[in-house]
């Protein structure tokens, strides 16, 4: 593979895909499943604990339920059993004392049980009597309805515990009439108990039922006697039931009504007072109501609901003894049951979240692991290729026919060291007289796959590095501009190079340090060093070998050139001498900087000057073609016309002061002399090899040396121009650049070349000369 | 870097002829580090597929086409790009992308497949775009060139870079005769360094002027590949 190349195609099929899927995949998949096995398990313990929890809770809830239907039996006990006893002590007592039967049962009633409110007494003539409690003392309180008509009075008879009589007190009655009451009417119609719509009394917010029944009395009247519960006693007792930790028990009517329950005074307040108004609220009560839902669509029984994102449990059970389907609605929320199943899931939820992460962890060090063993097994392959490659590079080292004779320079020693360490540069140096001197005697670049040599370095400017070779131990150095070692060996040999770090390796002879090697630039070059300690080895028994030979050698290669022959004295190549067409006479050689000449440069091409025509032919034509130049640039007026070789440099406006018609004048020239080459060369019949380049920029111009003066050009513009006859794009071209084709655009005709990228110029555009306007 | 076995070894390459449409009859080619073949061939597509079966683009029914030892159906999609950046191509049919001045067309394979600092490419482009006959590097589109500045730029474009193997199609009609010497120094220059040149031709003038250098001539026709000998 080339050092540059970024992509070995030798390497293997690359499975990193799926060594990266198998390395990060598998901890992956491995923790998800943990996760969703862990999360799985802990669903359904979640699950079964709940229901667990819930049959629990309904159980507890049927007990709870049952309770209460005792206790609102118990309650409305007195009502049913008493009504009956109390009516059959009236029909069968003597009707003369059925006055006093009535208050010495109600009174007795009214002492021991606290849930009966009052009894009434009503025949069908609309007798009334009435017996409660003192609402201002502590004893009993009857009232009799006296009269008929418009004098109808209240007789009321106050008592005290004793049973004395305190005062009496009346006042009208306003019309009352106990035979239209729903009590009188309901008992008489059914013939059975009756239990009335529950009434609210306002003054003092209780809320009353009234059970009624009637009897034929022994003098053929009808009578209905009643019993008054407050529902109070109900409501405080249901409050005081503790379901969970906040749940509720109410009673209500199969239309809804609230009977008894929680907040009932609230919801009296707001239904005014009218028992008919008095229904569940789902504002207020929003679970309740919904249970009570639930339960007229799905009848009795236990329910789960859902409100507000808490579930709740609820249980619908009728009421025993009532004639009217009391229903108790039990709610209470879930979380006050299952609370502990939750606990216990959010226990187990943290517990696996633990040992999610210990897996996750474990994934982890496995996927480190599987990354490790890659790049470890990645490590033993690159050392395993390096091995083999040195057994390869040394088997070509050693089946090097001429390694140990002395006068073959062995080259291939440095190219097997730069090519082993991936060296920029390999070189071998040699100690020189007594370490005095060390001279290169082999330098490899491997970028540009060239040997060079001869490089002498000198003790007095690198003592320091000196020593560090005399030393005999192989260092590597990172940054060598940067080493106070090796600064001056950077400065004189490698930074023209362009190289950063050395690895270097002494070459150890008999007595001590021969040379050194040098590694410029070698990644790899830590990785080989037994590979340049054995070439180090070979060379310093070449070195012992050569007998200072090569060094003899090498030292006539760095002698200096033997100078060369005198050269002939023949003018200094002008075809028109700077400044002689001057038409003013004027004319001579200016020196300094000359803002804007037109420069032209012609080449001809090697095939006209190497043809294997007949020589005297080509003179003869070369020197037609030089005449009819010179008279070209005389006709135009241009400064100069050199030769260099094949090429033609032509000058105008060598001024100080820019020269407008400079440009113009060489323009003209340039067709002229294009035309007139064109026409010579196809009348010696030969293909026209020339091609012509104009820039016009700023020149320096002097006359220089001492004997002869030779007056030069040099600057931008002719660089630009010879560039331009380079590259024109055809044989008999006239290729300019952008700087003429702004100045001369108007009078003469171009066609564009295109944009390109020049040296030294960046981009410019390039034209081609066609001809006049 | 020296290379042992043929640069390209083609041992009775049968092209499929369904997806091709080249004859299927076994080809068998081999090619050393600087070898010169000069393949004669009339048809430019017929050279044109031939080309392209060298470079690993064509299927083959049976056999082997084998480039720096490795066989092109065995690799990867990666090494294969990677192996076809080796090869400096000319190609008949242009190959230039019109969105990109002709310079990135030139330098983009060598930015695209190796670690070269873009400079050491564009002065490497330049060198040699000068010596095929440009001011400097091209910086037009493609398709505002001339065909035969088009046909320097391919020149520039197979050259650039130390390619292994050089496939030139024959573009001899569109290149100028002047850029033709250095056409012949950079073909040389390749070989010396160790790339095997396959050369296409349609005239035998074309390559003349080389004929002492060129140690494989070959004729494409439709029936395979012959030699051609005693020339």
């Amino acid at each position: 593979m080339n050092a540059d190349e970024i992509v070995d195609p030798a390497d293997a099929r690359s499975d990193q895909v799926r060594r990266f899927l198998l390395h990060v995949g598998v901890p992956i998949f491995g923790v998800v499943l943990v996760v969703a096995v862990i999360g799985g398990i802990g669903l359904h313990s979640y699950r079964s604990i709940r229901s667990g929890a819930l049959a629990l809770t309904h159980d507890l809830l049927v007990s709870e339920q049952n309770y209460i239907a005792q206790e609102v039996g118990d309650y409305l006990g007195p009502a049913t059993a008493g009504t009956v006893i109390a009516r059959d002590m009236l029909e069968h007592g003597s009707q003369t004392a059925i006055i006093k039967i009535f208050n010495s049962y109600g009174g007795s009633m009214l002492r021991h049980v606290p849930q009966v409110h009052s009894f009434y007494l009503a025949d069908s003539d609309g007798h009334f009597d009435l017996i409660e409690r003192d609402p201002k003392g502590k004893g009993l309180e009857t009232t009799q309805l006296t009269g008929e008509g418009a004098g109808a009075q209240f007789v009321h008879q106050f008592h005290d515990e004793k049973g004395e009589v305190l005062r009496n007190e009346s006042n009208p009655t306003g019309d009352y009439d106990p035979r239209t009451r729903d009590w009188f009417r309901g008992a008489t119609e059914s013939g059975k108990l009756y239990w009335s719509a529950p009434y609210l009394i306002t003054q003092t917010g209780q809320m009353i039922i009234t059970a009624s029944i009637a009897y034929q009395g022994q003098d053929g009247r009808r009578f209905v006697f009643a019993v008054n519960l407050s529902m109070n006693e109900l409501t405080n007792f249901l409050d005081s039931l503790q379901i969970g930790k906040s749940g509720h028990a109410l009673i209500l009517d199969q239309d809804g009504h609230l009977l008894a329950g929680r907040h009932m005074l609230d919801v009296a307040k707001k239904a005014n007072w009218d028992p008919a108004k008095m229904v569940l609220d789902p504002t207020t009560y929003p679970v309740l109501a919904q249970a009570f839902d639930v339960y007229r669509v799905q009848g009795y029984g236990p329910h789960s609901i859902r409100n507000r994102k808490r579930n709740f449990v609820t249980m619908a059970a009728p009421l025993p003894s009532t004639a009217k389907k009391w229903v108790l609605i039990l709610v209470a929320p879930e979380s006050d049951f299952a609370n502990f199943a939750m606990v216990d899931g959010r226990q187990n939820l943290m517990f696996s979240l633990l040992i999610v992460a210990l897996a996750a962890v474990l994934g982890a060090l496995l996927f480190r692991q599987g990354r490790r063993t890659d790049r470890v097994s990645a490590e033993l392959e690159g050392l395993r290729a390096v091995s083999g490659r040195e057994s390869q590079m040394l088997r070509t080292v050693a089946s090097y026919p001429a390694l140990f004779d002395p006068t073959d320079e062995a080259l291939i020693l440095t190219r097997g060291l730069a090519e082993m360490a991936s060296a920029r540069r390999a070189s071998v140096w040699r100690l020189m007289h007594d370490g005095a001197t060390l001279l290169c005697v082999d330098s490899y670049d491997s970028r540009h796959d060239a040997h060079s040599g001869g490089f002498e370095l000198s003790r007095n400017d690198l003592q320091a590095f000196f020593d560090l070779v005399a030393h005999g131990d192989a260092i590597t150095v990172p940054d060598a501009g940067a080493d106070e070692r090796t600064v001056s060996f950077h400065r004189l040999f490698m930074r023209a190079f362009g190289s950063r770090s050395l690895f270097l390796v002494p070459i150890l002879g008999a007595s001590g340090p021969v040379g050194m090697i040098t590694l410029e630039d070698a990644p790899r070059a830590g990785l080989v060093s037994h590979f340049v300690a054995m070439i180090a080895g070979i060379v310093a028994a070449r070195f012992s070998a050569q007998h200072y030979s090569a060094v003899a050698a090498a030292a006539e290669e760095l002698a200096a050139p033997p100078a060369e022959e005198a050269e002939h004295s023949l003018g200094d190549g002008f075809l028109i001498p700077p400044g002689s067409t001057r038409h003013d006479g004027q004319g001579g050689v200016v020196e300094g900087l000359f803002p804007a000449v037109a420069v032209m440069v012609i080449t001809f091409a090697d095939i006209i000057t190497s043809s294997r025509a007949d020589p005297a032919r080509i003179i003869a034509l070369v020197e037609a073609l030089a005449v009819q130049l010179q008279t070209v640039a005389r006709d135009y007026g241009l400064y100069s016309i050199k030769m260099l070789g094949h090429r033609l440099v032509c000058v105008a406006g060598c001024s100080h002061t820019p020269d407008p018609g400079a440009a113009e004048r060489m323009a003209n020239a340039a067709l002229v002399m294009r035309e007139a080459s064109l026409s010579i060369l196809s009348r010696a019949d030969l293909d026209p090899v020339f091609r012509m380049g104009i820039d016009v920029g700023p020149v320096f111009g002097g006359l220089l040396g001492e004997d002869p003066k030779v007056f030069n050009l040099w600057g931008d513009a002719i660089g630009m121009a010879e560039m331009m006859a380079q590259g024109a794009p055809d044989v008999g071209t006239i290729q300019v650049s952008e700087e003429v084709y702004q100045v001369l655009r108007g009078r003469f005709l171009f066609r564009e070349r295109g944009r390109f990228f020049v040296p030294h110029a960046g981009m410019t555009r390039t034209y081609v000369l066609a001809g006049r306007r | 870097m020296a290379q042992d076995g043929p640069v390209l070894d083609i041992r009775a390459a049968q092209p499929s002829f369904d997806e091709s449409g080249m004859a299927p009859v076994p080809v068998d080619l081999r090619l050393m580090p600087g070898d010169c073949a000069v393949i004669e061939c009339r048809d430019f597509a017929r050279a044109t597929l031939f080309a392209d079966l060298c470079s690993g683009m064509i299927a083959l029914a049976s056999g082997s086409v084998r480039f720096m030892g490795l066989d092109w159906t065995e690799l990867g999609d990666r090494q294969l790009y990677a192996l076809r950046g080796r090869i400096g191509r000319i190609t008949r049919r242009g190959s230039w992308l019109d969105l990109f001045g002709t310079h990135q067309n030139i330098i983009l394979q060598q930015l695209h497949h190796t670690t070269r600092p873009t400079d050491d490419v564009v002065a490497d482009a330049m060198r040699l775009g000068m010596a095929f006959g440009f001011p400097g590097l091209p910086l037009t589109g493609p398709g505002r060139l001339s065909a035969a500045d088009l046909a320097r730029a391919a020149c520039v474009r197979a050259f650039l870079g130390r390619p292994d193997l050089l496939v030139l199609e024959d573009i001899s009609d569109m290149l100028p005769p002047d850029a033709t010497v250095a056409f012949l120094e950079a073909i040389t220059a390749a070989r010396d360094r160790g790339a095997a040149v396959m050369w296409f031709a349609r005239h035998a003038a074309t390559w003349a002027d080389y004929r002492p250098a060129v140690n494989v001539h070959l004729r494409l026709l439709d029936e395979g590949l012959f030699p051609v000998r005693g020339v």
